[in-house]
């Protein structure tokens, strides 16, 4: 299985990966925002996106288009801090997924796996 | 805008703020958070050395802090990150402002749909000096964890919409 994770902060990518390693997910790629995510993407189609939501350059909204323009079976899944209705709108029009939201478990995570790229381990 | 509107916002944003930071701290960390005194915050009053402020905008204005003592943050990137020894200062400072996301938008969420969060930016020292806007009421609490202490301060401001 390989995932995307992308998210400005460090620490929840670090948290991110050590918690797929645990699930059994050892094929994993992370991005600081959605112009390098994007590039990852185009270079090779993961099965997963995890995608932050406020991040610089480009936002995690934005990074979901773009995505949805190339390819519109990937499973997208925003992490937020927030469910604000407009946002998720929003998203919701532009083709995402699920949400995850912060702080996550590794249970909450190994669930969304599950659901939407079958059984890690 | 009124005083009024604003104390009443004030209020309203406390207890999701501490709400929010109880639940961070005790799912990212597993560690319990006690809550010291809620006080009025003054330009003299001081930060740990790590801050994180985030803006808020919309039914209300202005910012939250969280200011994180340099234990704190090396016991909290230790613990997630499962690393001992020296934590890396860039490190630290991410590991700040995330908190500090992640609190304020949670507590957003309690708070109105009618509010929209930037993003953190980092303040190191300990010598730091914020203010906030000239009608918020910015209040300022102590909180103890069993990996360290931090200061949640934050100063407020009602826009027009009812929240």
């Amino acid at each position: 299985m390989n995932v995307l994770v992308v998210d400005d902060s460090a620490m929840t990518r670090m948290i991110a990966r050590k918690t797929l390693k645990s699930l059994g997910v050892t094929d994993v790629r992370d991005a600081e925002d959605g112009v390098v995510a994007l590039k990852m993407f185009e270079e090779e189609t993961p099965d997963v996106v995890f995608s932050d939501w406020n991040m610089p350059n480009m936002d995690g909204l934005q990074l979901l288009k773009e995505i949805r323009q190339r390819n519109q079976d990937v499973p997208v899944i925003m992490i937020t801090t927030e469910g604000s209705k407009p946002k998720v709108v929003a998203a919701i029009n532009e083709g995402v997924s699920d949400y995850l939201v912060k702080p996550f478990t590794p249970a909450t995570l190994e669930e969304k796996l599950g659901k939407w790229v079958g059984a890690t381990s | 805008m009124t005083a009024t509107a604003t104390a009443t916002a004030t209020t309203q944003v406390l207890n999701p703020l501490i709400q929010a930071a109880r639940d961070t701290f005790g799912l990212m960390l597993d560690s319990q958070v006690i809550k010291g005194d809620v006080s009025l915050h003054t330009i003299k009053d001081e930060f740990f050395p790590l801050t994180a402020v985030i803006g808020l905008a919309g039914a209300v204005r202005g910012s939250v802090c969280l200011s994180f003592s340099r234990e704190l943050a090396a016991n909290a990137v230790r613990q997630m990150a499962g690393i001992e020894g020296e934590v890396d200062s860039d490190l630290l400072r991410d590991t700040v402002g995330e908190f500090t996301n992640v609190i304020a938008g949670s507590a957003k969420d309690m708070i109105s749909d009618e509010v929209s969060l930037g993003l953190p930016n980092v303040i190191c020292g300990d010598n730091v000096k914020i203010t906030f806007p000239d009608q918020a009421c910015a209040m300022r609490a102590r909180f103890d964890t069993d990996l360290g202490p931090f200061f949640l301060v934050f100063g407020l401001e009602a826009a027009t919409i009812e929240l």
